[in-house]
């Protein structure tokens, strides 16, 4: 009975999704899911009892105005297949990982530069989170000496947005301001290992608020590495309300989003009626009254009667539901197309990095960025000049150094499974990068407490890289292999290892707003 | 103007001829570019002057006699899908202008209805 079962899910799932069925989900999940769901909302309507509980319990089960695609999939389930969701598959069903598609993106960097100590980008990413991402990455890839930095990147208003917690007339059209400031991101990567610990045992004699508060300032201006501000310029191609985006989108909805209206309409425009109000009156009643261990029982009772209704209502009701749902994978697919298409779309970015090293002047990186996609690959080209702020001892030149290099990110697997929870190799990235770096005759690096010399000449490092999910809360650990000719300092090849963990809010932020 | 009917969810009722204009606002939802269906027929999307010197999209339709479908459908054109969107009758009383809810809609459920009944 059970395979019998399997085997109609599997055969709906097929004729549902043609051409994309390995990409859907489990429509009986599905649908235990949303009964679920219901069933729990009117839980909650009835555990506070007012005034208008009819009225909401009443919106909550009037599946010709919402919930329209569940009832059809509930309703072909049923009649065509014979397959009913049992109140045993409601308790047992879980809802999906929103995280997933976040978790898929690859042109986001959560980490430091590849200047830092530790770092396991060798490219910078023309994108940053829209909210907030913290690294930990341990071992250098340019630099001799490696360490273990933390690096806290963020964009302003996105973290505004976060903490924010505005009602429904805020809109989605920003001030110019802020829309202009939506472009900005800043990092600032802090050593795990005070360079200056003595120092730091020293100050912790001292007592009271505002000495704690004086020495807790000392520590982070301490231990800060490197901050940077990175901007997007030009035309934002990737931002959806692009001319070109909109009038993409524009056109989906007219063409797509009309066919789907339309199959709605067909499927369910006759099913208002008399009658319809009728069962919604009464199933009101009964879901008010009914002991609540046979809520869900009683609700996939008032569903079976809303399918006989319909059946009765609309000719053809069940080819009409066919057709609705169908309609509906259209949609999702040219919505996903449009949106891989926006995703596409070349970015170019200028990033400014102030590098802070004891017993050394500051520095200053320039990078240019160009970022696109080809295929399933993420493509980044960056250019970057280096200087120092303030002239080195003994007169030399400012500048310092220049890199050039360029990086691909592609993710692993089945492309129809990116973004999905249960596939979590389609959501590991694989990224191969490589980067030149000309060191200029008065390049200075510090190693251990001593400025040294760093011998003038080029710098070749490739990079190999493999970014893993871990698990669904916004956190990867990337591991990467990166072999150079040498490093600033030494002049012998170098084979090296680097590993991080990073958490990228974006990931969790839809889940954390249901 | 539309008339919520009581323990009709959804219902609304309206004079026969009466215009009616809905708007629809993205609420941290993506391109605010919704579609419309009224009475079996696709209706055209305009700017809609909803007061204090904002427009937001929406459509105009005139009410016909007995019982309609109007629909909506949200483009929710982010990955990942994220927000809600709001729809609202736009009431005009002279010179104010002011905004009625009619339901929204979330990333799982891009499609709301009304029934409008004309009498």
């Amino acid at each position: 009975m059970t395979s019998l079962r399997t085997l109609a899910i599997g055969f709906v799932a097929a004729s549902l999704w043609p051409g994309i069925s390995h990409a859907a989900g489990d429509p009986a999940a599905e649908v235990a899911l949303e009964v679920k769901r219901i069933a729990t909302a009117i839980r909650n309507i009835r555990a506070n009892p007012s005034l208008d509980q009819d009225d909401l319990l009443a919106s909550q089960i009037a599946f010709h105005s919402r919930g329209q695609r569940f009832f059809l999939v509930y309703a072909i389930l049923r009649d065509r297949w014979g397959v009913v969701v049992t109140p045993a598959e409601v308790a047992a069903a879980s809802p999906p990982d929103l995280s997933a598609v976040e978790q898929a993106r690859t042109d986001v960097q959560a980490g430091a530069s590849a200047s830092a100590s530790g770092s396991s980008s060798l490219i910078s990413k023309g994108s940053g989170p829209s909210y907030f991402a913290a690294a930990v990455e341990n071992g250098a890839l340019v630099k001799s000496a490696s360490a273990t930095t933390t690096t806290f990147q963020g964009n302003l208003i996105g973290i505004f947005d976060a903490l924010s917690s505005q009602g429904y007339a805020a809109d989605y059209e920003d001030a110019t301001v802020t829309r202009f400031l939506r472009r900005f991101s800043f990092s600032f990567t802090l050593r795990n290992t005070n360079p200056d610990a003595s120092a730091e045992e020293a100050a912790t004699e001292d007592s009271g608020l505002t000495d704690t508060i004086r020495r807790q300032v000392q520590q982070f201006d301490q231990r800060l590495e490197e901050y940077s501000v990175r901007a997007v310029v030009g035309r934002h191609r990737r931002d959806p309300r692009d001319v070109q985006n909109l009038t993409a989108i524009q056109k989906l909805m007219a063409t797509s989003g009309q066919q789907l209206l339309e199959e709605l309409d067909e499927a369910l425009a006759d099913l208002a009626s008399e009658e319809y109000d009728q069962w919604v009156t009464d199933s009101v009643r009964e879901l008010k009254s009914v002991p609540l261990p046979f809520l869900e029982g009683t609700l996939i009772q008032r569903l079976n009667l809303l399918c006989d209704l319909a059946n009765q209502k609309v000719p053809n009701f069940q080819d009409h539901a066919v057709s609705a749902y169908q309609a509906y994978a259209a949609f999702s697919s040219a919505r996903s197309t449009v949106l891989d298409e926006i995703e596409r779309r070349p970015l170019f970015a200028v990033e400014y990095v102030n590098l802070r090293e004891p017993l050394q002047s500051d520095r200053s990186t320039y990078r240019f960025i160009a970022e696109g996609q080809r295929g399933r690959w993420d493509l980044t080209v960056n250019a970057a000049y280096t200087r120092y702020n303030n002239r080195p001892e003994g007169g030399g030149s400012m500048f310092r150094d220049f890199q050039i290099g360029a990086g691909a990110d592609r993710p692993l697997g089945n492309p129809d499974l990116r973004g999905q929870s249960k596939s979590p190799l389609a959501n590991a990235v694989l990224s191969v990068a490589f980067l030149y770096e000309r060191l200029a005759e008065s390049a200075t690096v510090v190693f251990g407490d001593r400025t040294l010399s760093a011998p003038p000449g080029h710098l070749y490092l490739g990079q190999l890289r493999v970014t893993l999910p871990m698990g669904t809360g916004g956190v990867k650990m990337p591991l990467s292999v990166s072999f150079s000719n040498r490093t600033e300092l030494i002049e012998e090849k170098q084979v090296r290892a680097n590993i991080g963990f990073t958490f990228n809010f974006d990931a969790v932020a839809p889940a954390l707003r249901q | 103007m539309l008339s919520a009917v009581p323990g009709k969810p959804f219902f609304f009722r309206a004079p026969t001829g009466d215009i009616i204009t809905v708007v629809s606002l993205s609420h941290k939802a993506g391109p605010n570019v919704p579609a419309f269906r009224y009475a079996g027929e696709a209706l055209d999307l305009a700017d809609v002057n909803v007061g204090q010197g904002e427009t937001q999209p929406g459509v105009t339709f005139t009410v016909l006699a007995g019982r309609k479908r109007l629909s909506a459908l949200a483009p929710f054109a982010t990955r990942p899908p994220k927000g809600e969107f709001f729809f609202q009758e736009v009431v005009v009383n002279g010179q104010n202008i002011s905004l009625a809810l009619m339901g929204s809609v979330i990333p799982n459920d891009p499609t709301i209805a009304w029934t409008v009944e004309g009498v």
